[in-house]
């Protein structure tokens, strides 16, 4: 017994039944019989297009001896200098698989487990037990990851509770927080720590939009509550996991520079340094824009190759997919 | 030799001027007659030109022609109307609790004089860096900025910044600088600092006020208290500094009894008994690089030894910041037996600050030695001060609407009268701020800034009653008013010549600024990586030589000639 939202069917097929008159004839009448709705979408095309899309125009500088003073415009072209550059350096495969191990255990951690939470917390009867709960698992997403970092530095040092906690099952190197080994566990840990509540929100929402008369279905047919999340719940709010799953393989490349920034230390540059603090060293600290930008570029079409793969796997194997 | 010509007309318009006595600006007409005589007696520029045009027809760098002045050769106001400057203050960490630097006593008595208010740009703490390379590229260059040219430099060298148009080559407006010059003037070791390899001056630098070979405002120390409890003197040599430690250690509990910052390696102040510094350094005119001499795998042997008898800060590779400033609770708690740290921190200072033991008390110590018969090292840490001069430049915008005034108003703080003001608060402070000693210097109130009768703290008060780092600044009388304990520790470390030090006004070419930061950028990341691995023994130092072998791969040879060329060319001017 499985439910699949139809929505994705619905829009298709009203694609396939107005392709019969060419694009521009469409877009005209469109227009004109909805124009309201293209006014109000104006703004958030805007903000792509103004945000999004006119800076990538400085991809430009990736190629380039980018000087301040020649611009853009001037500056003296030199090919894929930059990229050579990076693909010899001697930090392109640890900066490779730290950017990627960092993404791939938090995927690994930091996706089920909220779902998970949120399954455990649609089980629970008692409401104002239930609210609590999740009021109290999203609060941590308020405290700045300035101050989370913090906290880690005090708990990780030498005498600190999670090196001591550590200390108790054999740990004898030292500072947690100073050390390569334990970078990615701290750094994970805090992220779910932090996030977990918030990331349930979406599928907390999403279980509360199953169809109640399927779980009534289900328990005369007998099922009972472990059988109706199997067979109710799961697939319910399976295409929200799917496409929260591709729009997160899409980012699989942009582990964010701020946390790693404020955490990592010439200590744990082994397993922390990754495309993007590397990229926040070199570009804004440096100031050299042209290599940076190269490397971010990079980063971007790994990124995007990921993205399309992802949603063209889920496309072939259970027809949903984010386009 | 056109533009020599120019600059030797406008040195000689302005030596007239000083000549006649008048303290009014370079717009007199030239007097030859004084002109002449004035050659004869200064460093005579235009006999040296002879052997100058050779010098420039073999490819050397032409030195400038400076003029012996005097101070105070400003006519103020500088604006006939109220004008408005903005200046570029990264300074955010030394205002204290005041809402904007024109809060300050000192610049409110300068708009008045001056007639210019200046309008100040101060970004946060910590950004200062990539906040400079954003003016750049924004294009919204302030008039006047407070450059720090070893941490905050032109993408492509400050040359190149003068050349692409963005800062003001004083070179060419010296005759509105007239203070400035004397004090170059004045200072024998200062042309070469202040001119570039081409001739040219990017900024206007920071002199200390009548100090010989500059000084060192920060140092090794260690608890006095703490010598005191286990019995012990004051350690000279590495030995006797491996007792003391383990006396801190195992008799008093002491949690980090050698506290180092910078990841384990300080600015070089320990490691110099070892003949050796951090990173690049000279010497004899040769340049050569720590981690790749002999020296320094001995140095990282000490200290990783050190680590495992429990010597040294168990979080040492945490510890970015210079001294304890980021771990003040460990001071104030008794955790840490020895540092480096500042001299205004010095003795019971910290008692002030919070610290709960009242027997607090730090001395200022001797850089350790390998045997008390090697030679005192030829290294301290200089990264603020070298030869009479900071390493801070003010720098003005090439294209700023007021050019002229912008460069009066700086060249304003090379005026006496001026720099006393700045710091030590303005003349009608005198009896409240500072005070006047017998032989007619100031002396700063020290009860009137470290116990303030309305409750400011030291930063607070600095900031209120004078200007932070002005361009000249006096720390030698400043040191006069501290209490005399304290102000021996600059004597202790002031000693060492830091002659092996590269100094902070050598530079380098565009294109090798381009090649060298493409290689450097990843070897500093990569040794500093390393050096912890090698202290907390993560990496046996067996592997030293894969180790050295890994920076050459790196291109570290190809760094070390390039700072070589730039130091010849320093050596050269």
């Amino acid at each position: 017994m499985t439910v699949i939202t139809t929505g994705e069917k619905m829009d298709s097929s009203a694609l396939i039944n107005s392709t019969k008159k060419p694009f521009a004839k469409r877009l005209k009448l469109d227009l004109k019989n909805h124009w309201q709705m293209y006014l109000l979408a104006l703004p958030v095309i805007a903000y792509f297009f103004i945000f999004n899309y006119a800076p990538m125009f400085g991809i430009v500088m990736a190629f380039e001896k980018f000087q301040i003073k020649k611009g853009i415009f001037g500056s003296q072209f030199v090919g894929l200098t930059h990229f050579e550059r990076f693909f010899t350096s001697p930090f392109l495969w640890r900066l490779l698989r730290n950017t990627l191990l960092i993404s791939f255990y938090g995927l690994l951690f930091s996706f089920p487990l909220p779902i998970i939470f949120a399954l455990c917390l649609n089980e629970v009867r008692n409401k104002r037990f239930k609210k609590t709960v999740q009021t109290i698992s999203y609060l941590p997403y308020f405290i700045s990851v300035v101050v989370v970092v913090s906290i880690l530095f005090d708990f990780g040092k030498a005498d600190g509770i999670i090196t001591n906690m550590a200390s108790l099952f054999g740990w004898d190197g030292g500072a947690v927080i100073s050390s390569a080994r334990w970078f990615r566990s701290l750094y994970i840990g805090s992220n779910l720590w932090q996030h977990l509540g918030y990331n349930s929100i979406i599928f907390i929402s999403a279980l509360a939009a199953v169809d109640p008369t399927l779980y009534e279905a289900a328990r005369i047919d007998g099922a009972n509550r472990w059988k109706q999340t199997l067979h109710v719940t799961l697939p319910g709010i399976a295409s929200t996991i799917i496409v929260l799953l591709i729009l997160r393989l899409g980012q699989i490349m942009g582990v964010g520079y701020e946390k790693i920034i404020l955490m990592y230390g010439p200590s744990t540059y082994e397993t922390a340094d990754v495309i993007a603090s590397y990229v926040y060293r070199v570009g804004i600290l440096d100031a050299d824009y042209s290599y940076s930008t190269a490397v971010n570029l990079f980063n971007s079409v790994v990124n995007m190759v990921v993205l399309f793969l992802a949603n063209f796997i889920s496309r072939k194997v259970n027809e949903t997919s984010i386009w | 030799m056109r533009k020599r010509f120019l600059s030797s007309l406008t040195a000689a318009l302005l030596l007239t001027t000083v000549l006649g006595g008048c303290g009014s600006t370079a717009a007199d007409a030239p007097n030859e007659e004084s002109a002449e005589a004035t050659i004869k007696e200064a460093d005579t520029p235009l006999s040296d030109a002879p052997s100058e045009a050779s010098a420039e027809e073999t490819g050397a760098i032409p030195k400038s022609d400076i003029y012996k002045g005097e101070t105070n050769q400003q006519t103020y106001p500088l604006s006939k109307e109220k004008i408005t400057l903005t200046y570029w203050y990264p300074n955010a960490g030394s205002i204290g609790t005041l809402a904007d630097y024109n809060d300050s006593e000192f610049f409110q008595w300068l708009e008045e004089k001056t007639n210019i208010h200046i309008e100040f740009i101060v970004p946060a703490s910590g950004e200062e860096g990539q906040s400079f390379n954003n003016l750049f590229i924004t294009g919204e260059l302030p008039d006047i900025m407070y450059t720090q040219p070893k941490s905050q430099m032109y993408r492509d060298g400050m040359d190149a910044a003068i050349d692409d148009g963005y800062i003001c080559d004083i070179s060419e407006h010296l005759d509105w600088a007239p203070n400035y010059v004397s004090w170059l003037n004045s200072i024998e070791t200062a042309k070469q600092d202040v001119f570039t390899d081409s001739g040219k001056m990017y900024g206007f630098w920071s002199f200390w006020d009548n100090m010989e070979n500059g000084y060192a405002d920060q140092g090794l120390s260690i608890r006095k208290d703490f010598l005191d409890k286990v019995n012990m003197d004051i350690p000279t040599t590495y030995d006797e500094w491996e007792k003391v430690l383990t006396a801190f250690k195992d008799e008093l509990g002491i949690e980090a009894p050698f506290y180092t910052s910078k990841y384990g390696i300080d600015h070089g102040e320990f490691m110099a008994g070892f003949g050796i510094a951090p990173r690049f350094y000279q010497v004899e005119g040769k340049v050569k690089f720590g981690p790749m001499e002999d020296a320094y795998k001995d140095y990282l042997l000490l200290l990783n030894d050190w680590y495992k008898k429990g010597l040294l800060d168990p979080d040492f590779a945490t510890r970015k910041s210079t001294g304890v400033a980021a771990d003040n609770d460990m001071m104030l708690n008794d955790k840490v037996g020895s540092l480096v740290d500042w001299g205004t921190r010095m003795t019971d200072a910290y008692i002030s600050r919070g610290a709960t033991n009242p027997d607090f008390w730090t001395v200022a110590v001797p850089q350790p030695k390998k045997s008390a018969s090697d030679p005192d090292p030829a290294w301290r840490d200089v990264s603020n001060n070298y030869h009479d001069i900071q390493a801070v430049c003010l720098t003005v915008n090439a294209n700023s609407e007021h050019l002229e005034e912008a460069i009066r108003w700086v060249d304003s703080f090379y005026a006496k009268d001026v720099y006393l003001n700045a710091n030590y608060g303005i003349d009608s402070e005198k009896d409240t701020v500072w005070y006047e000693a017998d032989d007619g210097h100031r002396i700063g109130i020290y009860d009137f800034r470290y116990s303030n009768p309305d409750g400011l703290d030291s930063a607070t008060v600095a900031a209120k009653y004078w200007a932070k780092n002005p361009p000249v600044r006096c720390e030698a009388s400043q040191i006069e008013q501290m209490p005399p304990e304290r102000a021996a520790s600059y004597a202790v470390w002031s000693k060492y010549a830091p002659t092996n030090y590269i100094p902070v006004t050598v530079t380098m070419t565009s294109d090798e600024n381009a090649e060298y930061t493409q290689y450097f950028t990843d070897i500093d990341a990569y040794i500093q990586e390393n050096e912890v691995k090698f202290i907390n023994g993560e990496r046996s130092l067996d592997e030293y030589d894969a180790y050295r072998a890994t920076l050459k791969d790196m291109g570290i040879e190809r760094c070390i000639e390039l700072q070589q060329a730039s130091l010849d060319r320093y050596n050269n001017r």
